[in-house]
């Protein structure tokens, strides 16, 4: 009768989960037939070059949506840590080095501000982000009112090189997702991540600390928008207060797109990586159609609520309407 | 792994030091909390002795659920004492009640639904490596071996509790509390959802834990399960201790004079001779033939007259919450069937559509479908019958809305200072009220009762039968569904036991007993001297005394 069943180390990858990945490889597809160059190194480096800022993102944004809230600091986050990076960062190792971490802690320290706010003042994450979302984007003006500042040609290199085929960025995202998301999936902490944003009071009476998990999530989400920062840095060598604005918005669509639940407490990673590529590449595909870049967004917004068309037709076919109101 | 954890809910030095203090496991004294200007407790003692099984009574607002949320580290108290192994504690997470030693079953649960059931049993206790990673192979394991201990193998540890019915959610809290191997298990209502079986099991593990010397904490509306398993029994009423019995002294209604005073007692002892014939009627006012539902009701017929209350009853989830559902228009596909309703065909769609049609459904699910917590006592009661008190803008016409909150807040008796305050704040049973208001301020013609007393104590309980029997007499066709037997017996014409989707039997007049309905949910016979005049479609005298006029009138109407 019972069956043996392999214990599940990561929530089962749904239909979502999927839907990106096709996805990009239909995109893929219709670009490579304008443009053959695309599976060449060159392609695909320049490919995943566009795109592993977003994946970022991306992961950043699940790690607070899992917890049931949102964060709409992400944008104005990246483009603080490229203002503070390009403008102190020098050019010799020795000056570098130390801001690069630096970057990374100011990553850490204002989700950590952004998780304070939600757990202890009570907030809704909608508004407190939202709210450090312009005190960062000042900050950025601040810094550097105009883009510009330098960055060392080795970094540089080192994030959007490439050996060959193998491109440095997509290494960056795979140490990222082997350092920063794959202990925090495999930990307690990252357990109760979940668990607050399936039923906060089920964690709080099962023994869960919440505010624990949620700061955890949003200082985490912090770190991971800092290297996405700081990669957005190297590729465009200088530091823009306004670089970082599409990017709050984009890592929503990439989340959802991913099969994330927005109340919560469901979703996996590969989902938003890979919608991360995708929403990405579609640019850079009509942009070898000769599409205007005036029509990017139209499209970009007209494919994701086509997905979400689909996984509403999934909710049509429910039997009852409780399941159809979830 | 397994070893360690089975000899330590039967340890034998455990019982050693335990017997020597024996009245020390637990005592709560003089436990006091307010909420804003009620006070919910007042002077409340509690003593668990080690090696026995104690029951918690009181009626509604006695202050039960207050005190369960004290002990396990929920709330804080505002004075008194807590002392566990003779030494003062003062919990201020549950985390750090589970810790010491003290282990709660909510009532309402704190699973994850989107957690498999192992990661959930073993939530914030995981086995882990050097490096901080979860075992999951080991949580595995180690949920199996609880579960085990519940005698369950029905349940897939790795399967995700969303996909779970209620009763095994239920044995998943239970398996969660038992996981901190706990000294103390409090056990709130944690057989409501329990099928007969699973609490028999569960009282198996009761017994075995006592007998181990542990201390149980109990808390039921089910009065035969308190008979069954308590050694002794601590009585609350208005937030005191009222009384401390022990087995010996057990007797109902001196159990009932303690938790209501004299006045209410009568009334649970229903009596059968107490209840109106029921009228012969000229048509039925629900009429199902061969309603299918996919996987959930197979060829389900029957009808409903005006002014009888046909209990459903059986097993846990053998389709009778389905057809509930299904016939307040809660499915959008997958079924089929002759279905009349107040004499029209076919079944409502959608639950609007059902409520015009002037069926009304008290859901199961109090606290997420029944009613809307944080929304005002208020609006609750005028929720669903808005359309009558707008004026010709569509606004709400506040007075008439507060007097229909007003008359309906008397006739039900449900106790609040301030209609205008949430609904949360209420008791159960009072919150059950203003659900079941919230129809009658429709006045539809048939009332869908989901298990409307689960959860609910027993005062909030026999006013919740006066309405249902206030209902008949008003000639309302009812449907009521509820997993206990004796109320179903007590309250209902006619009873329809389901297993499996389908109905295995029909009981009435002397048949309907609680022997009866067991057999039939089990699918053995029930002492009935000719079944098949019972069978569905061959329906008790009801049907012989107004079916002929039915048909007369039908042929007059064509």
């Amino acid at each position: 009768m019972k069956t043996q069943v392999r214990p599940r180390h990561f929530p089962a990858i749904s239909f979502a989960t999927f839907l990106p990945a096709i996805g990009f490889v239909l995109v893929l597809l219709i670009y490579w037939i304008q443009q053959p160059l695309i599976l060449s190194d060159f392609g695909i480096v320049s490919l995943c070059n566009q795109s592993v800022a977003l994946a970022l993102a991306a992961m950043a944004q699940t790690l607070v949506v899992l917890t049931g809230g949102i964060d709409l600091s992400v944008g104005s986050l990246i483009s603080l840590t490229t203002c503070f990076a390009a403008t102190y960062m020098g050019t010799s190792p020795e000056t570098a080095v130390p801001v690069i971490v630096a970057t990374l802690l100011l990553g850490v320290l204002t989700g950590a501000v952004n998780g304070i706010l939600v757990v202890f003042g009570r907030l809704e994450p909608l508004i407190v982000t939202l709210g450090t979302s312009f005190v960062f984007g000042g900050i950025a003006l601040q810094i550097r009112p105009q883009p510009g500042g330098s960055v060392p040609g080795w970094f540089a290199t080192m994030l959007t090189g490439n050996l060959s085929f193998l491109p440095y960025s997509l290494v960056l995202l795979i140490v990222a997702v082997c350092l920063v998301w794959v202990p925090l999936r495999k930990s307690r902490i990252g357990r109760a991540i979940q668990a607050v944003g399936d039923n906060e009071h089920s964690a709080f009476i099962s023994g869960l600390n919440p505010k624990k998990a949620k700061l955890c999530a949003y200082a985490t989400g912090g770190l991971l928008t800092a290297i996405a920062g700081l990669f957005i840095t190297a590729q465009t060598t200088s530091g823009d207060p306004n670089v970082g604005d599409v990017y709050t918005l984009n890592s929503i669509a990439a989340v959802v797109l991913g099969g994330v639940s927005l109340r919560g407490g469901r979703g996996h990673i590969a989902g938003p990586i890979l919608s991360g590529f995708l929403l990405s590449t579609i640019v850079s595909a009509l942009l070898a159609w000769g599409i205007s870049a005036l029509w990017q967004s139209l499209i970009q917004g007209l494919v994701l609520l086509l997905v979400l068309a689909g996984i509403g037709l999934q909710i049509q076919r429910s039997e009852s309407w409780r399941q159809f109101f979830g | 792994m397994s070893q360690s954890f089975s000899t330590s809910l039967s340890d034998p030095t455990t019982t050693a030091t335990n017997s020597r203090n024996l009245d020390s496991l637990l005592v709560a004294e003089n436990l006091s909390k307010s909420f804003g200007a009620t006070q919910a407790l007042k002077k409340a003692d509690l003593r668990c002795r080690a090696g026995e099984v104690h029951a918690l009574l009181g009626a509604n607002g006695a202050g039960k659920s207050t005190l369960v949320r004290l002990l396990s580290g929920v709330i804080r108290p505002d004075t008194g004492t807590i002392l566990l192994r003779g030494q003062n504690v003062r919990f201020s997470s549950p985390k750090q009640a589970a810790v010491a030693g003290l282990a709660t079953v909510f009532q309402e649960l704190s699973l994850f639904p989107h957690l498999t059931v192992a990661q959930n049993i073993l939530i914030g206790q995981e086995p882990t490596s050097r490096i901080g990673w979860i075992k999951e192979d080991k949580v595995l394991t180690r949920a199996e071996e609880i579960l085990s201990l519940l005698g369950e193998s029905a349940i897939d540890p790795s399967a995700m509790v969303e996909s779970l019915s209620l009763g095994q959610r239920q044995v998943v809290e239970i398996a969660k509390a038992l996981s901190h191997q706990p000294d103390i298990l409090l056990l709130d209502e944690a057989t409501s959802a329990l099928g007969p079986e699973e609490s028999a099991r569960l009282f198996a593990l009761v017994r075995s834990l006592r007998d181990s010397g542990k201390g149980i904490i109990f808390i039921s509306h089910r009065m035969e399960e308190i008979e069954a398993i308590a050694d002794r029994i601590t009585i609350l009423k208005d937030g005191e201790t009222v009384g401390h019995l022990t087995r010996d002294q057990f007797d109902r209604s001196h159990i009932f004079r303690l938790m209501l005073g004299t006045e209410l007692s009568r009334s649970i002892d229903t009596n059968k001779a107490e209840q109106k014939p029921s009228q012969p009627s000229a048509r039925p006012i629900i009429q199902v033939e061969n309603l299918e539902l996919k996987r959930r009701l197979h060829d389900v017929s029957f009808e409903v007259w005006p002014g009888e209350i046909l209990g459903l009853a059986g097993l846990e989830g053998q389709g009778q919450v389905a057809l509930l559902h299904l016939l307040f228009g809660m499915y959008r596909r997958g079924y089929s069937g002759q279905v009349t309703i107040n004499g029209q065909t076919g079944l409502p769609r959608t639950p609007w559509e059902a409520t015009k049609l002037g069926l009304g459904l008290i859901p199961e699910d109090r606290k997420t479908q029944g009613a809307i917590l944080p929304l005002s006592v208020e609006t609750n009661f005028s929720l669903a019958s808005l359309s009558g008190l707008t004026n010709w803008l569509g606004l709400i016409r506040r007075n008439r809305e507060q007097s229909l909150v007003r008359q309906l807040t008397s006739s039900l008796a449900v106790k609040t200072t301030n209609p205008g305050e949430p609904i949360a704040k209420l008791s159960g049973g009072n919150q059950q009220k203003v659900v079941i208001g919230k129809w009658l301020a429709r006045n539809p013609s048939i009332f869908l009762f989901c298990d409307p007393t689960r959860g609910v104590d027993i005062a909030a309980k026999a006013s919740i039968y006066d309405i249902v029997r206030r209902l008949a007499a008003d000639r309302k066709g009812i449907i009521y569904y509820s997993t206990e037997h004796e109320e179903l017996v007590s309250l209902c014409d006619r009873v329809l036991v389901f297993r499996d989707g389908r109905i295995s039997g029909s009981l009435s007049g002397g048949e309907l007993n609680h022997h009866n309905l067991l057999a039939l949910s089990f699918g053995s016979q029930p002492k009935i001297k000719e079944l098949s005049r019972h069978l569905p479609g061959h329906s008790p005298a009801l049907r012989d005394e107004g079916g002929s006029e039915a048909e007369a009138d039908e042929g007059k109407a064509e």
